[in-house]
């Protein structure tokens, strides 16, 4: 399979005490579905945005399509954010017909059927749930048919139900158009479903392969911390203080 | 006197009357994106800076002038608006301590220069508040001229502006020029507010960039009726509290800001009373 983007050496910092990747090996396959998990302020994010050009000030080299230029392939990004970030009184429909591509109503339509969301083609995008906000970003995504989705935590919000159901579509988008999804999840269950290989990041921490050899040292060494306590870890904040006696990691350590 | 019979006697009311006509229009084409892109903050910035290219521009031409004053004013609050722009691009540094510190600091260099400098060469309060009284047959021209440079920068690509107002790194990811968008958008409030200085001040042009977008915004169901309401509803209110200000005798920058904030509350009651 055609390597989509090479990763080379990738390190960054946003601030020069503040490294959030390191020395980061990676590669995206044409028609893969490539999971990233790790916890919160792991690089994660900061991963996606270097991909997608948002960040540009890096060390290493990132390529497409073997070239330096992100224009090398077509690429749809869809940001950590909920259907209520934005007043803007806009509607479906029009979410999908704006720039660069223009489409047609019939390649609208076509889309949003897709993703079973036809029905509410003329209500206003900030009126929409979770997942249904996130069904018409797919809409939108695949409406020019990119090569690669970037995906930052599509299922956040989601019950397990609408998680399972958001995951199973971009499957089947994936499988119907043959293309590349990469993306950011925090639930391991649906990730391991899901995707066809996982990158496990924690900063310097990375480990890239296909998710059957994921084990539970490899997830540990992820979370720093003991896999069975992970629901704890991943909520943060004074949760963290509660006693749980059989939690054998040094929190002192911990990133504040 | 009635407005019109004012209307018809003196110059300076038509050149009022027309720049108010201008200026409102394109307060309602920029405004709902201000309040979208929640850049409130910022047009306060832009505009208080303004007074400092005031004082520098008297300093240097006096009231005489009033091409130079504009050319200066313009210029220096351009590159006030430029930095400012390119600080909090993408969030570069996080926007609101810098904005409030940077208005506050050339505000208040802006007063002393013109202290220092111009003290009896025009009136500082005049361009706080706006004095229709300055207005010449030349800032009609600049107006109508800056209505047509953004309308045109505008509404062809209106759905660009949309979705980057929408979310500009979903915009930027998808090809859009967004940099380009970014500073294009801090150019014409720049100009907004220097070709209003003379109709409402540094102070009270917020009220003409804002109130039409938040009234547009709560009342529309897309985006195009978004652009339609607002520009309605700023030129609407615009003169006819224009109209109300030369009959009571008020002056009209207070007056339109008080008569916008008035209006929007009616309709906001009457929009929470039919639901």
């Amino acid at each position: 399979m055609t390597e989509l983007v090479t990763i080379k050496n990738l390190s960054f910092s946003y601030h020069e005490n503040m490294e959030v990747l390191k020395n980061l090996n990676l590669s995206i396959k044409e028609g893969e579905i490539l999971g990233v998990l790790g916890p919160n302020g792991g690089g994660k994010s900061t991963l996606l945005k270097i991909i997608v050009g948002l960040i540009s000030s890096y060390q290493g080299k990132v390529l497409y399509k073997g070239s330096l230029e992100k224009k090398n392939i077509s690429m749809a990004y869809l940001p950590q954010k909920d259907s209520g970030h934005s007043s803007l009184p806009i509607t479906v429909k029009e979410l999908l017909r704006v720039p660069p591509f223009k489409a047609s109503a019939e390649q609208i339509s076509e889309a949003l059927n897709q993703v079973d969301m036809l029905d509410k083609a003329d209500r206003l995008v900030s009126e929409l749930s979770g997942g249904e906000y996130q069904r018409v970003l797919l809409a939108k995504a695949v409406l020019n048919k990119p090569e690669l989705i970037v995906l930052d935590e599509p299922t956040k919000g989601l019950d397990g139900k609408g998680q399972d159901q958001l995951l199973s579509l971009i499957n089947k988008i994936k499988n119907d158009q043959k293309m590349a999804i990469l993306m950011v999840d925090h639930n391991i269950q649906q990730v391991l479903k899901h995707c066809d290989r996982l990158l496990c990041l924690n900063k310097s921490f990375h480990w890239h392969d296909t998710k059957e050899l994921v084990n539970k040292e490899i997830l540990e060494h992820t979370y720093h911390c003991e896999f069975e306590h992970l629901a704890i870890h991943e909520m943060g904040g004074d949760i963290l203080n509660h006693p749980h006696e059989h939690c054998t990691h040094d929190h002192s350590k911990d990133e504040k | 006197m009635s407005f019109i019979q004012d209307f018809i006697e003196f110059p300076f009311i038509q050149y009022a009357f027309l720049s108010i006509v201008f200026l409102t229009l394109v307060c309602g084409i920029i405004s709902p994106f201000i309040i979208v892109k929640k850049s409130a903050f910022m047009g306060a910035a832009i505009s208080h800076s303004a007074l400092l290219g005031v004082a520098v521009a008297l300093a240097i031409f006096g009231e005489s002038n009033p091409w130079g004053i504009y050319l200066i004013t313009g210029a220096i609050t351009s590159l006030l608006a430029l930095f400012l722009a390119s600080m909090t691009f993408r969030q570069r540094i996080p926007s609101d301590g810098l904005i409030g510190i940077f208005f506050t600091t050339t505000m208040g260099l802006g007063m002393i220069i013109h202290q220092q400098f111009a003290a009896n060469q025009g009136d500082l309060l005049s361009y706080l508040f706006g004095n229709i009284l300055l207005i010449t047959s030349f800032d009609v021209l600049l107006a109508f001229l800056l209505l047509v440079i953004a309308g045109l920068c505008i509404i062809p690509f209106y759905r660009h502006w949309v979705y980057f107002s929408y979310d500009e790194e979903m915009a930027f990811t998808q090809g859009l020029p967004t940099k380009l968008l970014h500073f294009l958008f801090y150019f014409i409030i720049t100009f907004i507010i220097v070709s209003s200085l003379k109709i409402a001040g540094t102070v009270l042009i917020n009220t003409l960039l804002l109130v039409p977008g938040v009234f547009a915004l709560k009342f529309s169901t897309n985006t195009k009726k978004m652009l339609w309401y607002s520009c309605l509803f700023s030129l609407g209110s615009g003169v006819f509290s224009f109209i109300l200000a030369n009959q009571i005798e008020w002056p009209v920058g207070p007056t339109l800001s008080v008569f916008q904030f008035l209006l929007l509350v009616l309709f906001l009651g009457f929009k929470k009373i039919k639901n």
